[in-house]
């Protein structure tokens, strides 16, 4: 009887350091301050699953914010972005992640997103996510997104895309529809 | 349970934290206008009489230890933030009841909904603190040409016609949607920063002689969500359910 008690003991102890060690090894190191990981929101994509922003952690991303209704410079944007992933990937073997969240709180859902996204044929690992006006106040002011809602449900918003690598930092943007693009694409380059 | 009565009145203590001063609901004509904007209605509001201190502030801290000057991430807050204090949780004995400053809007609007509370809008402050009352003018333009003017205990005021006070005089204030004001190139037109803001132009004034809604306006557009200064605090709201009409 003895015996048996101290074998039980013995073996509580073999799983109890098992666990311990995939606890070590699932820890990791802590964010970067400037991180937009730090942020605590839950967003929707367009399928409807829902996300935190430090899900993204491990691999870097363009990012935007616009809402999906915008008809005049959000499409130009979204033109934007195609146009440096496809310069990027050129000389990567993974695309390179685009995510893209709507300042839209009251109207946006997972269904729009969807819609956008077949409108304007964006790649299918391109994410799209909406979420309530907190977590997107609080996102426009870590990125230093300006943006304000019209009567009519329009937003006017600046125009930035930018580039965070794995660890959530922004290390690159680049300002303004049409601008040049080259200095922002060389940045990524050597980020990825 | 001793303890956890012992840490409510450490709380809620009427020692500690400031009155609310109810506003009842209002409209609110902004003076910069966009394309459709006519007026909001603001309210009502319990709108707290005073602003923030440095006291209430260290209550916050000790019940949220991340946002103290040597836990808050970077992400929230800029290398001044809370450096008139002497350390994570103690400034000058004399300066307890002097308004908070060097604050994020991070760390104010977390303040703000650790009591069941927010900042203010744009709109709502405009409102409550009678800004845009053409009597208020001069004496409003006289503080904003002073620069670096002290800080002192808050409350000393007469207050204004809604009996909130401090809202000109003693700092300026952290607003919710701070990021609204937007003021480009493109106001001037032709700029080449035209394409930056999707929707066109912010900046149209109803009546130019109203400098010191400008200088508010010129402001905040200025502000980004980490930056604090000697000078900028704020105070909160909440929505007034049982508020009059």
């Amino acid at each position: 009887m003895k015996l048996i008690f101290s074998m039980l003991l013995v073996f509580c102890q073999i799983s109890l350091a098992h666990e311990n060690h995939g606890a070590e090894l699932k820890a990791q190191p802590a964010l970067p301050g400037t991180s937009i990981f730090h942020l605590e929101s839950e967003w929707k994509n367009q399928k409807g699953v829902s996300a935190k922003l430090a899900s993204f952690r491990g691999s870097p991303r363009l990012l935007v914010m616009l809402y999906t209704r915008c008809d005049t410079a959000c499409p130009l944007i979204v033109e934007d972005l195609k146009e440096i992933a496809k310069e990027v990937d050129t000389k990567q073997k993974n695309k390179v992640d685009v995510s893209i969240f709507s300042l839209d709180s009251f109207r946006e859902t997972p269904n729009s997103l969807r819609t956008f996204s077949e409108k304007r044929k964006l790649p299918s690992h391109w994410g799209l996510f909406t979420s309530n006006a907190d977590a997107v106040a609080e996102l426009a002011a870590a990125l230093g997104v300006r943006y304000k809602r019209l009567p009519n449900g329009d937003f006017i918003h600046s125009n930035i895309i930018y580039f965070l690598n794995g660890n959530g930092e922004v290390i690159a943007q680049k300002e303004g529809i049409k601008t040049p693009q080259g200095e922002f694409v060389k940045k990524i380059k050597m980020n990825l | 349970m001793i303890y956890s009565a012992f840490i409510l009145f450490l709380t809620f203590s009427p020692s500690v934290f400031g009155k609310e001063v109810k506003l009842s609901e209002a409209l609110y004509v902004p003076v910069f206008r966009d394309p459709g904007e006519i007026s909001t209605k603001v309210g009502p509001l319990l709108v707290d009489e005073t602003p923030v201190t440095n006291n209430e502030f260290l209550e916050f801290i000790r019940s949220n230890p991340d946002f103290s000057r040597s836990n808050i991430p970077s992400l929230y807050a800029s290398s001044g933030y809370l450096s008139h204090w002497i350390s994570d949780t103690a400034f000058v004995k004399a300066e307890s009841d002097y308004p908070v400053t060097h604050v994020s809007w991070f760390a104010a609007r977390k303040y703000c909904a650790t009591y069941g509370k927010r900042l203010p809008t744009i709109a709502e402050w405009e409102v409550f603190s009678d800004a845009q009352n053409p009597k208020l003018e001069s004496k409003i333009l006289q503080w904003y040409a002073k620069p670096g003017s002290k800080l002192r205990t808050v409350g000393q005021d007469r207050g204004n016609r809604f009996g909130i006070k401090d809202t000109h005089g003693l700092v300026w204030e952290w607003v919710d949607n701070f990021a609204e004001a937007i003021m480009s190139g493109d106001s001037r037109g032709g700029s080449s920063t035209d394409s930056l803001f999707c929707g066109g132009a912010a900046l149209k004034a109803k009546d130019p002689t109203l400098y010191a809604t400008f200088m508010r306006f010129a402001f905040r557009s200025s502000l980004t969500a980490k930056y604090d200064s000697a000078n900028l605090g704020f105070r909160c709201v909440k929505d007034n359910m049982r508020g009059s009409k």
